[in-house]
């Protein structure tokens, strides 16, 4: 195992939902950071709240991590179920640390896990045994490292070590134990960990102190007992970096674009968003007349109010948003029409999961691309931005409102699970990163005969607010300059018009530039072309395929309206292999691109699992397409 | 007698064989020897906690239970929700 040249190792901790694998997550990217590494995180778990297998898969570079990759290089069971969910996702030489003190334990007595896995884990330990002795076996045999740790006597050691306190709750201080062990066969030194479990419990310094004390108990059983598979030994690393999950850093952008009211029904993935900024709501400002401003967070009895709500705000001149997911946007549909037929400036925060219906709640997705450029009855323009990761969720979610604003049409900001949950360090955005444009406003001393929908040469109407001295109507009848409703077919043909043909101006405002990325090579052996969270992966893949001795490139599509055609196909039409990589079954921005360019894309790498895309998987996937002509290939890696 | 047929320990929700004694306002390992405020329990009671099958079950379904470890009710961390996510 590498003990020098470049860090890139991958770990799973995973045990029953609601055990600790969030805390033992934070603590661990924490004292990650800490010892000067970059950390990617992707936290997986099921929709049933409490009990199930869950896991957090962690990506820890010297470089920028983005992605996950399998097999990993170790993995840190609390309970036996991750121990046979994840048989075969550590590699030869890798390290299982798993509790001990039950080998005889049968995988029949896991009662959470699916019927599926459990036969599909059954079939190979056929020759082995069913049981965690069967299972360490089986490991030890492929040239896995195994640690049985006995958990009930190093929980034994933390209560001695604490003292007899009365209600302690003892379960609490297993996921210490196994990422301290863990922690310590990596190579992260206890000072790091001890201090990330500080600098995350801050607020609870008593309950810190006795995760400190679990971890020196871990620390010292490891020291004598585990082996050393890494040595992630401490650095420096470069500027300021954030800590963010995907929603963290939408929330973030949203606040920073001055946001000021933001509504959502509670809905998975998107509600953290809502509740991140609801613990933020409150900012110190640098004006000398306003020491702090705040974010009016409504949680609305359902979608549909939600979006009314955000569009009532957006009218009366604030920054307006709402935050939902697949189900609750097609609540929000007929609102959206409206926002289109009024010309309101909302912004519409929307994580994809798996579908459809109610589908994976808790999983990734890319299936609702179409549905984000159809929505709604009747035509008119809109904006769909999607972001490829969480720098770009940060700053996409900040420049929503100036595109909202500018144009006066509903923005779509697509995301999906696979960002919103993960975590990954950023680098916190400069100021001239985030600048506030607020298009044709009138805020006080509007004409006489102000005309909402005036027309004008550009389509935009200046648009007053309330209180602006202005009088006007709003409604979702076709309208006149003024706003009242009309018929008139004259009329219905320049409003109609006037509304739609904002898409020029939009398709020329805003740069390609801002509207794709192109990564890698001018005249690549290999063009990717994606949208999304497999950007990550992708690019990881592709330094991998360069190390092989493939060229590739990589076109990251980032607006779906108004969409590239021009540099799309500019791209596209020259390179000799296009290969589309997306998270759903119907390959989207592949028909996309096809209607908007012409340009049939014929190789395709799919997944609808619901799981993210790994790196793994793409140059697997690539690889096939190149050596072996298939023209599509359907991913499924990952519990 | 071991602390997990005490009437006073309740099983963790997630790791079976750890508990709550709420006589001793503690945490204990269910293999543990009981100490002298051991009182045995009954299952006289209505709905009951099937540490097996990890659900709740009815008096009348007992008997798709037999040889399962049952208990009047389970131990559940009060700051769970700090550990789940929104998943709805």
């Amino acid at each position: 195992m590498r003990l020098s040249g470049l860090a890139d190792l991958s770990v799973i901790i995973g045990g029953p939902q609601g055990s600790g694998i969030e805390t033992a997550g934070q603590i661990f990217m924490r004292a990650v950071l800490k010892s000067g590494y970059h950390i990617y995180g992707v936290r997986e778990y099921h929709s049933n709240i409490i009990g199930k297998h869950s896991y957090f898969i962690f990506r820890i570079r010297d470089r920028k991590a983005r992605s996950i990759k399998y097999p990993v290089h170790a993995l840190a069971a609390l309970d036996p179920e991750t121990l046979f969910t994840h048989l075969d996702d550590v590699m030869p030489g890798g390290l299982v640390i798993y509790d001990g003190s039950n080998p005889n334990y049968r995988l029949d007595r896991v009662v959470s896990m699916s019927p599926y896995l459990k036969a599909r884990v059954k079939s190979r330990l056929a020759a082995y045994g069913d049981t965690v002795s069967g299972a360490i076996d089986y490991l030890r045999e492929r040239g896995v490292k195994t640690l049985g740790a006995n958990y009930r006597e190093l929980l034994r050691r933390v209560a001695e070590r604490i003292g007899d306190v009365k209600g302690l709750i003892l379960t609490r201080y297993i996921n210490t134990i196994a990422l301290g062990i863990l922690s310590h066969s990596i190579g992260i030194e206890f000072e790091k960990y001890a201090e990330a479990i500080r600098d995350y419990m801050r607020r609870k310094p008593r309950i810190a102190e006795h995760n400190v004390k679990a971890a020196e108990v871990a620390y010292e059983y490891a020291e004598r007992n585990g082996p050393r598979i890494y040595d992630l030994r401490p650095k420096e690393i470069e500027g300021p970096r954030m800590l963010l999950t995907g929603n963290d850093a939408v929330a973030i952008g949203k606040v920073l674009g001055g946001l000021r009211v933001q509504t959502y029904y509670p809905i998975t993935p998107a509600a953290d968003e809502s509740f991140y900024i609801e613990a933020h709501e409150l900012i110190e400002t640098e004006s000398e007349t306003l020491e702090k401003a705040g974010v009016l967070i409504v949680q609305t009895e359902d979608e549909i109010a939600a979006i009314g709500m955000a569009i009532g705000a957006a009218i009366a001149g604030a920054r307006s948003s709402t935050a939902t997911s697949g189900p609750g946007f097609a609540l929000m549909v007929e609102g959206l029409s409206w926002a289109g037929i009024a010309e309101v400036p909302v912004v519409i925060t929307l994580y994809q999961r798996g579908g459809p219906a109610t589908g994976l709640p808790t999983r990734s997705g890319q299936s609702e691309l179409r549905f984000a450029l159809h929505a709604g009855h009747g035509e008119f323009a809109r904006i769909v931005i999607a972001s490829g990761d969480h720098e770009e969720a940060l700053l996409d979610a900040a420049k929503a409102f100036n595109y909202a604003e500018r144009f006066q049409v509903p923005v779509i900001h697509l995301l999906e699970k696979a960002i919103a949950n993960t975590l990954q360090d950023v680098t916190p955005p400069g100021r001239e990163d985030i600048l506030i444009d607020r298009g044709k406003r009138i805020e006080r001393g509007a004409p006489p005969d102000y005309k909402r929908y005036k027309f004008t040469e550009d389509h935009v109407s200046p648009m007053a607010l309330p209180g602006s001295g202005a009088v006007f109507w709003l409604e979702g009848n076709e309208h006149d300059e003024y706003g009242h409703t009309t018929e008139d077919p004259l009329i219905r043909t320049r409003m109609y018009e006037k509304r739609i043909r904002k898409m020029e101006l939009i398709n020329r405002e805003i740069p390609d530039e801002e509207k794709a990325n192109f990564f890698g090579s001018e005249e690549p052996e290999i063009m990717f072309v994606s949208w999304g969270s497999p950007k990550g992966a992708i690019l990881d893949a592709m330094e991998e395929l360069e190390d092989r001795g493939y060229s590739t490139g990589f076109l990251q599509v980032r607006f779906m309206v108004p969409f590239p055609s021009s540099l799309v196909h500019n791209r596209l039409s020259r390179a000799r292999l296009v290969v589309d990589v997306e998270n759903n079954f119907e390959a989207q921005l592949a028909s996309l691109i096809r209607e908007k360019t012409g340009l049939y894309i014929k190789h395709r790498i799919l997944k609808w699992t619901g799981r993210s895309i790994t790196q793994d998987e793409v140059v697997e996937a690539a690889l096939r397409i190149v050596n072996e002509g298939v023209e599509r290939v359907v991913l499924t890696r990952g519990e | 007698m071991r602390c997990e047929s005490c009437a006073y320990w309740q099983p963790c929700l997630l790791h079976y064989y750890m508990g709550y004694c709420s006589k001793l306002d503690r945490f204990t390992f269910g293999e543990n020897e009981a100490c002298n405020e051991y009182f045995k329990g009954t299952l006289e009671d209505e709905f009951f906690w099937c540490i097996d099958c990890k659900t709740y079950l009815h008096r009348s379904e007992m008997s798709l239970h037999v040889g399962h470890r049952m208990y009047k009710n389970f131990f559940i961390d009060p700051l769970i929700y700090v550990e789940t996510y929104t998943a709805d």
